[in-house]
């Protein structure tokens, strides 16, 4: 069992497009849960989702 | 977002809201519920970086000068913010148990030492410092963590606060070099060096661990 896994888990993050938050939203990700990005600047969020799409495995 | 990692195929969920709104938590609370069930953590991050700036006559930082606006701002983005999503993603999480992290600071456990902040050649009334809504904002959270960490213990959620020092940003060398001097590790965090500690205390790696802080500041708050 891996203690640290965040397998599975809706994990909010505040400031998400900030430049820790893509931190945090990246760790979470790695970490095998699922980020939900919130943010007030729209075209920041948008622009940092779109990173996350591009460099996420299919 | 040069250096990210390769993610597992995950939709990035994501929604534009002011968070000092409560109608605006409220409703983006219930969307996620309505798309995935459940909520099981939550990262209260989000915070105003206070200007530490002059209007040309008087430095707008220094504690006589700092303008109510500023304070409310402030205050309602880091402080107000983090309560109204505690209030509607906490209920949510509380309903099967998880974690919550505060994104406070090193400077939630001291005070800033203003000698940093300092400019060359201005006279010391009016040298810009660290503002006081920072210290105000990143302290309050711990507070707002031991809260939440007693409030919904028997409900298996844990309530945490990570405390860490200054991240490299390009910032002013002489800057760097007077703040690292206070730093036993002699060096300013990594953007990606909190990962491994978000990641702890969001995780049942942390599972007897509520309430308290991490601290990861390259042991300044040692000193």
């Amino acid at each position: 069992m891996n203690r640290f896994s965040l397998a599975n888990k809706v994990i909010v993050i505040t400031g998400a497009a900030g430049l820790l938050g893509i931190n945090h939203v990246q760790a979470i990700a790695d970490a095998g849960g699922v980020p939900v990005l919130i943010d007030i600047d729209g075209s920041q969020l948008q622009s940092t989702v779109e990173e996350f799409k591009k460099n996420s495995q299919h | 977002m040069k250096n990210l990692k390769k993610t597992h195929n995950i939709e990035f969920s994501h929604f534009v809201v002011d968070i000092t709104d409560e109608k605006q938590v409220k409703s983006c609370c219930e969307k996620i519920i309505q798309n995935f069930g459940h909520i099981d953590g939550l990262v209260n991050n989000a915070a105003n970086n206070p200007k530490i700036e002059t209007d040309g006559i008087n430095e707008q930082s220094r504690l006589e000068n700092f303008n109510i606006e500023s304070w409310q701002e402030d205050i309602s983005v880091g402080l107000t913010g983090a309560f109204l999503c505690t209030k509607y993603f906490g209920e949510a999480i509380a309903k099967q148990g998880g974690s919550i992290v505060n994104i406070s600071s090193d400077l939630g456990l001291i005070a800033p030492d203003q000698r940093l902040y300092e400019k060359l050649g201005m006279p010391s009334e009016n040298q810009p410092v660290k503002p006081v809504t920072y210290s105000v904002v990143k302290i309050g959270l711990i507070g707002l963590s031991r809260h939440t960490a007693t409030y919904w213990a028997k409900q298996g959620v844990r309530c945490n606060s990570l405390c860490p020092g200054g991240v490299e940003n390009s910032q002013d060398p002489s800057f760097v070099a007077k703040l690292t001097s206070l730093i036993p590790l002699g060096r300013m965090a990594k953007q990606n060096e909190y990962q491994g500690s978000l990641v702890f205390l969001l995780s049942d790696a942390s599972s007897y661990i509520t309430g308290t802080e991490l601290i990861a500041d390259g042991g300044r708050t040692a000193l």
